[in-house]
């Protein structure tokens, strides 16, 4: 049995507003229900994107570390240091805000300055560098789209988990509650009515009698 | 109307990861030292970033994570644009080499049922 909803009076009036309560707490229900399964069709959606982005980087990692170590090999770590120093650059990234389901999840771009070349000198520099550069670019790149799918996964499912307890909150207790309590105000004025019919009889007895 | 910020990238990383990232142009970074005992650092290098409006991401070397576990939940449960924190392999491989798995417990947790990626 689940708990009614306090009435003040039971009245004529105190039921018809609960079942408008009623019929309004249910349309929310459909509404609220179809928005859990839009988020959670973006959720799995964002999830495989994430899966397949974060096995994209460990590849492409491994592949930098390879990379770098040859080119670390080649020039010396002093070396290195210099042409580090030169392909430091004014990198950034632009953040919007995109809307899934009438969440907020932020949206990156990486924003690559504006630069000739690599930024470091070619002369005395070898292609291992080029390449670590090119694929490290590329692991950039990737840990940005992680990102961005990263947090829009971690919002989306604290949404979800939101919507649903509001959810779970008028399926199990804010609809049984008013079925209920219009169910025994129902009851209530039938037993009303049966009282008066007896006691109509009663009277009518007693009119006769005289 | 949709706002675009100019935000920053930050790296905390070994020094392979740093060169690595720099090559590519990242001018924001800290290099851990002390290798055989990063904790220290890596929660001041942390704690450094993560209130900076401008930083968009932090990538951060998946070893160092759990030196700083509780300031990188913190961020992550924290309300509004904070930093993305994103964890990258170092230079000896991945913990997690089950990826669809170690996304798979976090599905569970928010939505609450398994499914298969």
């Amino acid at each position: 049995m689940s708990q009614m909803i306090k009435v003040t009076r039971p009245t004529k009036i105190e039921l018809i507003k609960l079942k408008r309560r009623l019929t309004l707490a249910s349309r929310i229900q459909k509404i609220i229900k179809d928005r859990v399964s839009i988020l959670i069709l973006e959720f799995l959606q964002i999830a495989r994107q994430t899966v397949e982005a974060k096995r994209r980087l460990l590849e492409e990692f491994s592949g930098t570390y390879r990379e770098l170590s040859v080119a670390a090999g080649y020039h010396g770590y002093i070396a290195l240091e210099k042409e580090l120093l030169a392909s430091e650059s004014d990198l950034g990234i632009a953040a919007g805000l995109r809307n899934i389901g009438g969440v907020r999840i932020p949206a990156f771009e990486l924003k690559k300055a504006q630069r000739v070349g690599m930024g470091y000198g070619l002369v005395d520099t070898s292609s291992w560098l080029d390449r670590t550069a090119e694929s490290s670019g590329k692991c950039l790149e990737t840990i940005i789209e992680l990102a961005e799918l990263q947090r829009g996964l971690e919002l989306l499912g604290k949404e979800i988990n939101r919507t649903k307890r509001i959810l779970n909150a008028l399926e199990y207790l804010i609809i049984p509650g008013l079925q209920a309590t219009i169910k025994y105000l129902d009851m209530k004025f039938e037993e009303r009515d049966r009282e008066e019919k007896s006691r109509l009889k009663r009277v009518k007895v007693l009119l006769e009698r005289r | 109307m949709m706002q675009i910020k100019q935000l920053d990238i930050v790296i905390i990383g070994d020094e392979d990861l740093v060169s690595g990232l720099r090559l590519a142009g990242v001018r924001r970074y800290y290099i851990i030292k002390d290798e055989a005992n990063p904790a220290k650092e890596v929660r001041w290098a942390l704690s450094e970033v993560m209130d900076d409006l401008d930083v968009g991401v932090i990538v951060i070397l998946e070893d160092y994570v759990e030196h700083a576990k509780d300031l990188v939940t913190r961020v992550r449960e924290r309300k509004g644009m904070p930093p993305v924190i994103v964890e990258v392999p170092s230079k000896y491989g991945t913990h997690y080499s089950d990826v669809a798995g170690y996304y798979k417990t976090y599905i569970r947790k928010s939505i609450g049922f398994d499914i298969e990626i």
